[in-house]
């Protein structure tokens, strides 16, 4: 009860008082996001990376990673002109998943990037970073998921990100955490969660922005 | 009562409206992303391991035109809680909590805010702070043993306070020169309490 009385107070408290930070809002492999949480392939034996994907003219690149079991890592880094698409999946009781994508945009009047990353396991986590507009990010956490992460940040005009943790019930559900930050006009942040002791996020600054939140 | 709720759950529904221009300066910078890093992976893991099993949202938004909307419901879980700051002229915010223990905290600052939040259940807290011009606020409750503490500052604004049920009570504080655009509170039910304090000066506010 205790616990429970301090935690509440802390979360008020931060959001309304107001502290200095300096980690970025989604963790990349070379920078650490809240609470000094890093993406590294250390406890991922298992481990992809589509790096070399970069191109700053080349367009339509197109990046798809498929990891079956525990302990996956994926990483795909894509820096081009625009409209590039990235899907990570990682299933078969993918448990201490971790997966990332990056999109940066050289050009942002064109079409822009869409992002997807599908864990089914439980301490999953999933980052991605987008830089332009008209960019699209899902995170979807499910079946049995508990205790997984999800951190999503775009910079930009009309992106929308979008997080669902859901899945069955079955013993030990619950207790995920989602964060949006967006910087930028006429956004989107979604997130659904489902079961308890979810926590959810959301930061945006800019104009005509939208925050939807269900949790249930 | 019931077409405030029917109304507010219509809306989170639907989903956004508002649209406009104009920007202030924020208070609280970086204020959701630092609790973010505040709770960190580490705390969430370990306040799992206890036995708190709240729901909780926290949303900053920072600009104008913004559109929060919040559902939470517990009805056969722990209570819910969500904190809620929108900085910045006409923003919307849409909240409902359904369920016991519910809590929510929330400040507008800024002009032509709209909020309308609702809670139905027992035992639920309604907190929060408006402050600006032309913002319309609407809090409504349904049950029982439910609290709301509001505060309001500037002109012209519309405010509207409801609750039905037993052992509830309200506490309003404000600085509010004039309610041209309208003010009401609605009480239905038994042993209910009232506070309203008009013309005191809210902390921070000139």
């Amino acid at each position: 009860m205790k616990m429970k009385t301090t935690f509440a107070m802390l979360a008020g408290g931060l959001l309304f008082a107001g502290i200095a930070n300096a980690q970025v809002a989604a963790p990349r492999p070379s920078l650490p996001g809240p609470g000094s949480l890093t993406i590294t392939d250390t406890r991922n034996p298992n481990r992809a990376d589509a790096d070399a994907n970069r191109s700053r003219t080349g367009r339509s690149e197109d990046s798809y990673v498929q990891q079956l079991g525990t302990g996956q890592y994926a990483s795909v880094i894509q820096n081009s002109y625009s409209d590039t698409h990235a899907d990570i999946v990682q299933t078969a009781n993918a448990t201490n998943a971790d997966a990332y994508q990056e999109q940066i945009q050289t050009n942002s009047t064109l079409p822009g990037s869409s992002a997807y990353i599908y864990q089914n396991g439980q301490r999953d986590l999933a980052s991605q970073y987008q830089n332009g507009s008209g960019n699209r990010a899902v995170a979807s956490q499910t079946s049995t998921g508990f205790s997984n992460l999800s951190y999503q940040e775009q910079t930009g005009n009309n992106n929308a990100a979008t997080v669902s943790q859901t899945g069955i019930a079955s013993g030990n559900v619950g207790g995920n955490f989602a964060q949006q930050v967006q910087q930028g006009n006429s956004n989107l942040a979604r997130t659904t969660q489902d079961y308890s002791n979810a926590w959810s996020v959301i930061e945006q600054r800019g104009n005509s922005n939208t925050a939807l939140v269900r949790q249930q | 009562m019931k077409t405030h709720l029917l109304w507010l759950a219509t809306s989170l529904l639907s989903g956004p409206a508002l649209r406009a221009q104009a920007q202030t300066t924020p208070p609280g910078e970086g204020t959701a992303q630092q609790l973010a890093e505040a709770l960190g992976p580490d705390q969430l893991l370990s306040v799992r391991a206890g036995a708190d099993q709240r729901n909780t949202a926290s949303l900053l938004q920072n600009g104008a035109g913004n559109t929060a909307t919040l559902s939470q419901s517990s009805l056969n879980l722990p209570a819910n809680q969500a904190y809620i700051a929108q900085v910045g002229a006409t923003n919307e915010l849409n909240l409902l909590q359904l369920g016991s223990a519910n809590r929510a905290t929330y400040t507008q600052t800024g002009n032509g805010n709209q909020g309308l939040l609702g809670q139905r259940g027992t035992a639920n807290t309604l907190e929060g702070s408006v402050t600006g011009n032309q913002n319309a606020v609407s809090l409504t409750q349904d049950g029982n043993n439910n609290q709301i503490t509001s505060q309001v500052a500037a002109d012209n604004r519309q405010y509207n306070l409801s609750q039905i049920g037993n052992n509830n009570s309200i506490t309003q504080r404000e600085t509010t020169p004039s309610a041209q655009r309208g003010y009401s509170i609605e009480q239905r039910g038994s042993n209910m309490h009232i506070t309203v304090e008009q013309g005191r000066g809210l902390p921070g506010v000139p």
